[in-house]
């Protein structure tokens, strides 16, 4: 019993943090298209937000696949064109919303859980 | 030249075990993925001195382990829109001409009607074989036991003589007619192990249609051993109920 709550809650972190990455994603096109490679690294500097740098591919699939990012090709010196990431409209708009919701939410989780002290 | 090699094969060692994790969950996206992770690694070799091994496991590491990446493709992929109906489909498709007839065309329904197979594959469950196993049975059984008798000889004395010539099947001699009467049987019992494949593990690629990953998990493997089996063994039944009406 002990063991399965503790499973839940791992899977929910994970789903949480799939989520709020794909915002951090969004976030960091929102100056600059980039591309994959170049996401990966800047979302490692947070510290513990990224397990694995290859998790982040599919989360940029699914972007890609809602609209909120889109995609193109461009020659690189460095070697085979490269897959740049541009932010939508929509993924304005839905970033726009997060924000907002986000700080709500953080700051309420904080509250309750700072309380019990 | 020696220090490039090592690497090489270190990186096609992660990338062949990538590869072979993917097959064993249920994803569609492998390939792109695969592609989309050998790039990175590319990207991430440029930066690294030629021959430096330690640096090129450190970012094989950070890009995280083949199960893991597996897993996480698997479990977040958006859910295929599969009607109840279509878990049906295939079966309704091999087993459902028996249900007078009826079943076959129910099965035909749904196998058009759904979108969870494309063109290809509904053409390949209507025309393989119309009637699934009972059209496989109706091949099977009348051409073998047409015999075509024809009299010779009038009337009177002299006897009459009828010569009766075996047609369809039952030209064929014994071996053949047993080998050809098993392809009439699997036939159908492999459309369907097709359509339910599909059912299950979808398109691989979007860019060709027709490649599905049907033998490459394990259970598909025993599916398919397990098809030839009751293909064969069909087959038999067949055979001994027309060679019994003799």
């Amino acid at each position: 019993m002990f063991y399965m709550v503790v499973g839940g809650t791992e899977k929910l972190l994970a789903q949480m943090r799939r989520g709020a990455i794909e915002y951090c994603v969004l976030s960091l096109l929102q100056s600059q298209d980039h591309y994959g490679f170049e996401i990966t690294r800047e979302l490692s500097e947070a510290d513990g937000l990224v397990t694995s740098e290859g998790t982040v591919y599919p989360l940029l699939t699914r972007l890609r696949n809602d609209g909120l990012v889109e995609t193109y090709w461009q020659e690189s010196t460095a070697g085979p064109p490269r897959r740049y990431y541009r932010i939508t409209t929509n993924g304005q708009s839905a970033l726009r919303s997060f924000i907002e919701q986000w700080a709500r939410f953080r700051d309420s989780v904080d509250d309750i859980l700072s309380r019990e002290k | 030249m020696g220090e490039n090699t090592t690497s090489d094969q270190i990186v096609e060692e992660y990338l062949s075990d990538l590869r072979a994790a993917l097959r064993s969950v249920n994803t569609s996206s492998g390939h792109e993925f695969v592609f989309e992770i050998e790039q990175h690694i590319a990207e991430g070799r440029a930066t690294l001195e030629a021959g430096d091994e330690v640096g090129l496991r450190n970012l094989l590491e950070r890009i995280g382990s083949p199960t893991s990446l597996a897993n996480e493709l698997q479990e977040t992929e958006p859910a295929r829109s599969v009607r109840a109906m279509d878990r049906a489909t295939p079966w309704l498709i091999m087993f459902g001409g028996f249900a007078f007839g009826f079943g076959w065309i129910v099965g035909l329904y749904g196998l058009w009607s759904s979108r969870t197979w494309r063109i290809w594959d509904k053409l390949l469950g209507t025309f393989i074989w119309p009637g699934g196993l009972l059209g496989s049975f109706y091949l099977f059984v009348t051409p073998m036991s047409v015999t075509a008798c024809s009299g010779s000889g009038g009337p009177g004395p002299a006897p009459a003589t009828i010569t009766c010539v075996r047609h369809g099947l039952g030209v064929l001699p014994g071996g053949l007619q047993f080998l050809v009467g098993f392809v009439v049987v699997a036939a159908p019992i492999l459309t369907s192990l097709r359509l339910a494949s599909v059912l299950v593990h979808g398109y691989a690629d979007s860019s060709n249609p027709l490649a599905i990953r049907v033998l490459r998990t394990s259970r598909s493997r025993k599916n398919v051993r397990a098809a030839w089996i009751i293909a064969a063994l069909m087959t038999l039944v067949f055979f001994i109920f027309v060679q019994s009406r003799h």
